[in-house]
């Protein structure tokens, strides 16, 4: 299995358990008193926050597994670098480059278009936002996964 | 259109697809993609299979439109 192709996936199940992080997090409770702070998270938080650390152990497994397996093509879950950018050869480069380009058109008018929807006189709470930021990042990974399965055999 | 005989010299010398991906210094899914038709290679690619196939760049590689 090449991760570098699947890495796209990885990044949307982990944005989905993100997404249960934030509900659970925007829905805990902040009491401020004279002689104390109390902050309770929601149950659902504290469970998708353990399922997130699991999941970064279980990604940091498959990395290690795929570097044991291909020494010259090694990766690094988390670097500046994407690491599902592949860049063997060059038609890998061209696949590459065709992939980030159409990314960067998606957040050309996609990141405009949200700070439109955002001046609108609605009252958006703020897990509609980061629902908002994850889907952007959802949908990204769906076209950078999509374009660069085109190149695959 | 770029064509090629990419296939049928890669199999009149008896390599594998990855044998000559490995002697231009490509994988093998680019030998089959450029195989397809559906991968241009950059000219230093195209003069490296044209050493590895033993034949000259233009009896490897035309345009659809030429006449060979």
């Amino acid at each position: 299995m090449n991760i570098r192709m699947f890495y796209p996936i990885l990044n949307i199940l982990s944005c989905i358990i993100l997404l249960f992080v934030g509900w659970g997090f925007t829905r805990s409770n902040v009491t401020i008193t004279e002689n104390f702070i109390e902050y309770t998270i929601h149950p659902v938080g504290i469970f998708a926050w353990l399922v997130l650390i699991v999941f970064v152990f279980m990604l940091l497994f498959i990395v290690q597994r795929h570097n044991k397996q291909n020494p010259d093509k090694k990766i690094k879950a988390f670097s500046i670098k994407p690491p599902e950018y592949n860049e063997d050869d060059e038609m890998y480069q061209y696949a590459t480059m065709s992939a980030t380009k159409k990314v960067y058109t998606f957040l050309t008018w996609a990141l405009p278009m949200i700070l439109a929807l955002l001046l609108l006189p609605i009252p958006f709470s703020k897990f509609s936002i980061f629902v908002i930021v994850v889907c952007i990042i959802i949908v990204q990974n769906l076209i950078f996964y999509f374009e660069m399965k085109k190149f695959k055999e | 259109m770029l064509k090629n005989r990419v296939k049928e010299l890669r199999a009149r010398n008896n390599y594998t697809q990855s044998d000559l991906g490995k002697l231009v210094g490509v994988t093998r899914q680019t030998i089959a993609f450029i195989e397809k038709g559906e991968f241009s290679p950059s000219i230093t690619l195209a003069l490296k299979l044209s050493k590895e196939l033993k034949e000259p760049l233009e009896q490897i590689f035309w345009l659809e439109e030429e006449i060979r």
